[in-house]
């Protein structure tokens, strides 16, 4: 990896280093500690990084909210304050469609189970929970920004002249196709080419790209290499 | 209202129940088109008689509950003289009934049936009527979306966080004062904004309007914290506004009665569009704040990582 100069990084990496305190993303906090190079990204996988963290937080707020716009009905359950909240945890995760959303709220709910309880009691506000999970947001999102930005001392160089779709560019049209047969999930393939595109037109040297993506990206790594010279798929 | 069908007898109901309003309300009253909307909407909802119930079908849009029939049947009224429009100022006008519309009136019922709307029908339809206050007209919008709207995202927008945007905006851009309290003052904005946010409608047709709603949260409690940036804050109540009637756009998708069954098309496709542009204005607003904004020495508690964490642990992984 300390071979190249240039890294892309991608939005996975970029949401665990905003989160590197947490021992779950050691790797991407050494990574991001030991690897001197210059780091870039594009604006769609800025934008990316902000959707998750803004979708998640409106998950988490309508969570807090269903539950205290139902809280007569669930203290109603029992006796047990946890157990009640635990059913009403699992029912609203049986509502959700999305996998990682479920993982999410269950995750959360354990965090924030002393608060639930207070609400549960009444001895806390609504007001003041829905604000401290607010501000949480208002902080990542912070770091976020001040972190991966156009400006040149940025941690992550945010380029913002990437394509906003390839078909219509030659040469890049046949190699999105191509990518398209082996990784056949379109978000991913844009990311990718934006990289090459980047190798292309600004940085003019090969690139490290960076990411945890095993799904689509890391076990395709030989193909999307031979599809787009000069780029070097790795994981931090 | 549950079939597609409405037929002539339903129609001379809906004309009647309109004529009947303005005679319980008196000679001298103005009442608006919306108000009437909202009146029938309400009769339609709370009445015990079936033909009053089916008098009009309705969807949700940008003013409430809308039917195209009252919007008809009032043009209708105006044509035959039996209602007339009262300019009251230079852009509002009003209806009110005419002597002829009150004679319409009396020949209407004489006409229907007994059986169709008995005499105890309509006491109970005067006292509904009465109740609703044309001089606090707010107040009865509000209690129908109490009631009846069909997201409570509704409610905390159109009542809560508008409103209190809408006049601080006023005073601070328009008025250019500044608030005795203003700290306090954007917590009660972002407090309705983050309460809006947590009751968006979950449906997948949603889905863009949804991320546009969060980068449009996310970029007024910036530019709210920012110092001087008032020309941005009257940017942002103008999509505040746009917001509204976007949404709106949507709302009636899925909030109709089934007599508008053959629109869905159409405005699912409108609504898409809509969002398009939208997301292409919000983002254009969140890139003007950006280009000035500062990062903040924010601070985070143990407890505010271990929530971030939880919510964000499986995308990064």
């Amino acid at each position: 990896m300390d071979r190249f100069k240039h890294h892309f990084t991608d939005a996975n990496v970029i949401i665990a280093f905003l989160i590197s305190w947490d021992s779950a993303f050691e790797r991407s906090s050494r990574y991001f500690a030991e690897i001197v190079c210059h780091r870039h990204t594009s604006s769609r996988v800025y934008y990316e990084c902000k959707g998750v963290i803004e979708g998640r937080r409106r998950l988490l707020l309508n969570f807090i909210s269903e539950f205290y716009n139902n809280i007569d009905t669930i203290s109603e359950k029992g006796w047990n304050p946890e157990n009640n909240i635990e059913k009403f945890v699992s029912s609203y995760i049986r509502r959700l469609e999305d996998k990682k959303n479920k993982i999410a709220v269950r995750q959360f709910s354990r965090v924030v189970m002393d608060d639930m309880k207070a609400l549960l009691l009444g001895s806390a506000r609504y007001r003041d929970f829905l604000t401290k999970v607010v501000n949480s947001f208002k902080f990542i999102l912070n770091e976020l920004d001040s972190k991966c930005n156009s400006s040149e001392n940025s941690i992550i160089k945010r380029h913002d002249i990437c394509s906003k779709a390839y078909t219509n560019l030659n040469h890049y049209s046949e190699k999105e196709d191509k990518l398209m047969r082996i990784i056949n999930y379109h978000p991913d393939i844009l990311v990718l080419l934006d990289s090459y595109y980047l190798r292309k037109k600004i940085i003019k040297d090969d690139i490290a790209f960076i990411t945890f993506d095993n799904e689509h990206i890391l076990k395709n790594k030989l193909e999307i290499e031979k599809i787009l010279p000069g780029i070097h798929v790795l994981s931090p | 209202m549950g079939s597609m069908d409405y037929s002539p007898g339903q129609y001379r109901i809906l004309k009647f129940l309109i004529l009947k309003i303005f005679n319980i309300k008196g000679k001298r009253a103005k009442i608006s088109k919306r108000a009437v909307h909202k009146i029938i909407f309400k009769i339609t909802q709370e009445a015990t008689n079936e033909n009053f119930k089916k008098a009009a079908p309705f969807y949700w849009y940008k003013y409430g509950p809308f039917s195209e029939l009252v919007e008809t049947a009032l043009d209708d009224l105006l044509l035959s003289e039996a209602l007339t429009e009262v300019r009251v100022s230079e852009d509002a006008t009003l209806l009110a009934l005419t002597d002829m519309g009150k004679e319409l009136c009396i020949k209407m019922y004489e006409e229907l049936d007994m059986d169709v709307i008995p005499e105890s029908e309509i006491k109970i339809l005067k006292n509904m009527v009465r109740k609703a206050n044309l001089f606090k007209f707010d107040k009865y919008v509000k209690e129908i979306y109490d009631n009846y709207a069909p997201y409570r995202f509704m409610n905390i927008y159109k009542f809560g966080f508008l409103p209190t945007f809408e006049k601080y905006v006023h005073r601070r851009v328009v008025e250019g004062q500044s608030s005795l309290f203003p700290k306090q003052e954007i917590e009660e904005i972002e407090y309705l904004l983050y309460e809006c946010e947590a009751n968006l409608p979950k449906d997948r047709l949603f889905k863009s309007f949804n991320e546009s709603f969060s980068n449009y949260a996310t970029t007024l409690s910036r530019c709210l914290e920012a110092e001087k940036s008032y020309e941005n804050l009257s940017i942002a109540l103008e999509l505040a506004k746009d917001i509204w009637l976007t949404f709106a756009g949507g709302v009636r998708i899925f909030a109709h009665d089934e007599y508008y069954k053959n629109k869905i098309v159409y405005w699912r496709e409108q609504f898409l569009i809509d969002c398009l542009s939208l997301n292409q204005k919000i983002r254009k607003f969140s890139d003007m704040v950006m280009k000035n904004w500062k990062p903040q020495s924010l601070k985070v508690s143990e407890r505010e990582k271990k929530i971030l964490s939880a919510a964000l642990i499986d995308y990064a992984l």
